[in-house]
């Protein structure tokens, strides 16, 4: 629990009712409820069945169930340690400088952060990158009293953080072992063509339930293209199909955007997505639904107040009627590479409006932690330990192997991790790992997949003899013929890494 | 026999060709003593000509047949497939229409103005019989627009127009309209030897609207590279071009599994029936393969549309991830075209059995597999029947 405990202790059913009034859906459907009841037709006394059925028939049912579990979720979320002294240093000097770095991106071009642009046509340069982010996290001391001689380990990361280990990482992905068939292995088999029939016929079934832990634990096996649009949706707590609220909501976030512009941090993220999606072979011609998406991200301060962490700092800027705002109202700040996140989704819903909503999802539930400073377990800094203790012991010869050629092996992994494998794999290959992301709403497979390239990859690698050569082995293009699940299969449960 | 002896010739360099055989160890040869030779259309008229003395030998290949124009030219194409649909009708067979109404000009010009007139809001798309590259293409919607240029054109040249009803409901991927690419290897035509190769989205680079101001606007509705190159937005990594994987995977999510394995079947369906078609009218040499580069259009409704066929598709690769589809292509079809025993006993490519898949290519059609196994399936029903009659009897 929570160290500052309130007043009053706060109890499931307590939490329960005093959000259900805040959901105006779940309100109005319970006044109605309320209203059916007493002037109901029967004059039978109300029993607990009478009220379930009528719960069910106004679709409440569903509603209720989801919102019991995310509460339940929620209180395991909350931070029961304290932040390690350095690691909050470090991201107050994060956040400081990615502050600092955007207003004086913003004094070079003589502009202030809103209003009038008058320095069109000035080159803009990006205020941070995955590299900057990595730099911040490297010189994390392992202990505040800078005690060197307690930090000896062999990767990046000298915080002394514990990592789950191979036997506990079984167990937490039993359900990706080979005798379970899934999506990503088995549809691919001569005379697949069962498996894949029954896999959408439970796919069907779970999406009648619409209820997010059944969904969470399909979305486990791999999901079939056809029917990952609403598992995602469910996953993340959305109903299964987006309903005019949410359209209206998303047309006013892109109002917004358009009626009043960030200077510089609209153009950064205009300028990512043209660079990174104008170029992409597999994107190119979403560009504009996502840096819709993208803008539209920028002004939903729904995001700061809904995301498991706040990983930037946004300005406040006071205006002309004495408020303030915050900016950009999201909380995001824009880097290198962050449409990345965005842009797989536009090969699974066909609108903007869903491609926003799931993005957004996905973002306050698992991309928040990629782009945080903090040693909590399933964060960033935490994620980039396990990979280097993984590999030091799936493999030690070529982790010493790869330092003799002054390769860190996570100089690699960094941006694999940080940009959840979006730059390296193709679109198909890379759904079905989020697939499981969202499905164990955890991060740890990234740092696993990392690991099991670097192994698959062993033979090659140590016949290298300089750092150039693992880079080129380790190339981004290569990754495009990667098969993610039999590489992660034979990592967590082949025989040879007992 | 090996590898070193075969020997190869080509007329205009294409490095994807040239790489592929120095590859496989052949020869180059500049004389007529070659085993496969990639030449220009041209250069297979000249060859097949009855008045040329040129005879070609048993292990001798080349990449075109001589009246392939039956199924590349526009008008001809259009002619075979209405009377292939007529011709199965007649036997009871339905076939769905996948070429879009089209008439010859200036011959079905009267039928044109009758079937203009029954739809004023349509419209049309010129081409030209016997361009590429999307040259002389337009778009009209009102016949003032042909007749200005009928009474000019006709009279001077001899050129010939197809006109056929424009497809105002592609589907549009990021509101953008596509066509499809997909090379489809025939190595005979009677029996029918099909094999079905890779293919890739062609992307125009500007929002398409169906709104009438718009319909000069190539960048818009023609999907050729050729034109596209010339739009400011062209981009020279992907150059506007997304492979088949992408496609599926994106109509998978959008419209279904169901749906999209249909698509893909009537793509199928589409290619075997316009082979069929003319199959009759196709001079069959033996020493003949051609790979083609069928074009075809997707409407909203997931409809494929022939738009047409060409016989020389482009070599030219235009990006890595081209470069790397085209030489892969014609490795296969190298693999396919050229038997293992290459020698003067080599009788055609019906007398190696039936189509076996390689590499990137699929079998789409081996019509006389295809019939044996009808065949058998028969004899095995009336083997049955014969057995049941032998037991009565036998009572």
């Amino acid at each position: 629990m929570d160290h500052t405990t309130p007043q009053t202790p706060v109890t499931p059913s307590s939490a329960l009712l005093s959000s259900l009034h805040l959901d105006p859906f779940l309100h109005l459907s319970l006044l109605h409820l309320k209203k059916n009841l007493i002037h109901s037709p029967k004059s039978t006394p109300h029993t607990v069945e009478s009220i379930k059925s009528a719960m069910l028939e106004l679709g409440l049912t569903p509603k209720i169930r989801n919102l019991a579990y995310s509460l339940s979720c929620s209180e395991k979320d909350r931070k029961s340690t304290p932040e390690i002294l350095q690691v909050e240093q470090a991201r107050d000097d994060w956040k400081q400088s990615i502050y600092d770095e955007l207003l004086s991106v913003c004094s070079e071009r003589g502009v202030s952060i809103i209003g009038p642009d008058s320095a069109q046509n000035k080159k803009i340069r990006y205020i941070f990158d995955s590299e900057d982010l990595f730099d911040a996290i490297k010189r994390i001391p392992c202990s505040s009293n800078m005690n060197a001689s307690l930090c000896h380990n062999y990767g990046l990361i000298k915080l002394r953080l514990s990592t789950p280990d191979h036997s506990a990482l079984r167990t937490k992905f039993s359900e990706l072992h080979p005798c379970n068939r899934q999506y990503g292995m088995d549809e691919t088999f001569l005379g697949s063509s069962k498996f894949i029939q029954h896999r959408q016929e439970v796919g069907v079934k779970v999406l009648q339930e619409s209820y997010v832990p059944i969904s969470m634990q399909y979305a486990r096996y791999g999901i079939p293209a056809g029917l990952r649009p609403e598992i995602y949706r469910v996953c993340l707590n959305l109903p299964r199909r987006i309903g005019a609220k949410e359209g209206e909501y998303y047309n006013s976030l892109r109002e917004k955007a358009k009626n009043m512009r960030y200077n510089v941090v609209d153009e950064l993220f205009e300028m990512d997505s043209q660079t990174i999606i104008s170029n992409s072979m597999s994107f190119f011609p979403f560009l504009e639904n996502i840096t819709n998406v993208v803008l539209a991200f920028s002004r939903d301060s729904w995001v700061v107040q809904n995301s498991t962490y706040t990983a930037h700092e946004s300005i406040k800027y006071e205006m002309s009627d004495g408020s303030t705002t915050s900016i950009p109202s999201s909380g995001v700040q824009p880097f290198k590479g962050f449409v990345n996140y965005i842009a797989p989704l536009s090969l699974v819903y066909e609108d903007e409006e869903r491609i926003y909503f799931t993005f957004r999802g996905m973002y306050s539930r698992l991309w928040c932690k990629l782009n945080v400073i903090s040693s909590d377990s399933g964060t960033l800094i935490h994620l980039c330990k396990t990979f280097e203790d993984l590999l030091l012991s799936w493999d030690p010869a070529l982790f010493m192997h790869l330092l003799s050629v002054n390769v860190a092996p996570l100089s690699i992994a960094f941006t694999w991790i940080h940009l959840a494998f979006t730059n390296v794999l193709e679109t198909e290959q890379l759904l079905l790992l989020w697939d499981r992301l969202v499905g164990y709403d955890d991060l740890l497979l990234l740092p696993v997949l990392s690991a099991a390239i670097f192994t698959f990859r062993s033979e090659t690698l140590m016949c290298t003899s300089s750092a150039q050569e693992v880079k080129d082995i380790l190339d981004n293009n290569s990754g495009r013929r990667l098969k993610v699940m039999p590489i992660l299969q034979a990592a967590l449960f082949g025989e040879c890494f007992k | 026999m090996s590898s070193q002896r075969i020997k190869w010739k080509i007329e205009y360099e294409k490095s994807v060709i040239c790489q592929n055989f120095d590859r496989k160890g052949y020869v180059r040869t500049e004389g007529d003593d070659w085993n496969i030779f990639w030449a220009t259309v041209g250069t297979v008229k000249q060859i097949f000509n009855p008045d040329s003395s040129q005879r070609l030998t048993d292990n001798q290949v080349i990449n075109h047949f001589p009246n392939h124009y039956e199924l590349t030219r526009k008008d001809n194409l259009v002619k075979n497939i209405k009377r292939y649909i007529k011709e199965q009708q007649k036997e009871g067979k339905q076939v769905d229409d996948f070429l879009p109404v089209t008439y010859l000009l200036p011959s079905d010009y009267s039928l044109f103005v009758e079937e203009f007139r029954r739809y004023p809001n349509a419209m049309w798309i010129m081409k030209p019989s016997n361009a590429a590259q999307g040259k002389g293409i337009f778009i009209i919607n009102k016949l003032q627009q042909i007749k200005k240029w009928s009474t000019g054109r006709f009279a001077r040249d001899q050129q010939t127009y197809v006109v056929s009803r424009y497809i105002e409901n592609p589907l549009l991927i990021g509101g953008k309209k596509f066509d499809l690419r997909i090379y489809v290897l025939i190595t005979s035509f009677r029996p029918l030897r099909m094999y079905l190769g890779d293919g890739f989205a062609r992307f125009c680079n500007v929002k398409y609207s169906s709104d009438v101001g718009e319909i000069d606007n190539p960048f818009m509705h023609l999907t050729n590279v050729s034109i596209q190159k010339h739009n400011e937005d062209y981009n020279y990594n992907h150059g506007g071009k997304w492979n088949v994987q992408n496609l599926r995977l994106y109509l998978e999510s959008t419209r279904g599994l169901a749906a999209t394995q249909k698509l893909f079947s009537d793509i199928d369906d589409l290619l075997v029936h316009s082979a069929k078609a003319v199959q009759n009218v196709m001079i069959n040499d033996r020493h003949c393969f051609e790979c083609y580069g069928y074009d075809l259009l997707l409407d909203d409704n997931l409809k494929p549309w022939l738009v047409e066929v060409n016989a020389s598709p482009s070599l030219n690769a235009t990006t890595q991830m081209d470069k790397e589809m085209k030489t892969t292509l014609i490795r296969d079809v190298l693999d396919i075209v050229v038997p293992e025993e290459f020698g003067s006993d080599y009788r055609g490519p019906n007398t190696q059995g039936p189509c076996r898949d390689q590499g990137d290519f699929v079998v789409l059609y081996d019509e006389a597999a295809s019939n044996e196994k009808a065949l058998r399936e028969a004899e095995l029903k009336a083997g049955q029947k014969e057995k049941k009659k032998a037991v009565r009897s036998w009572k």
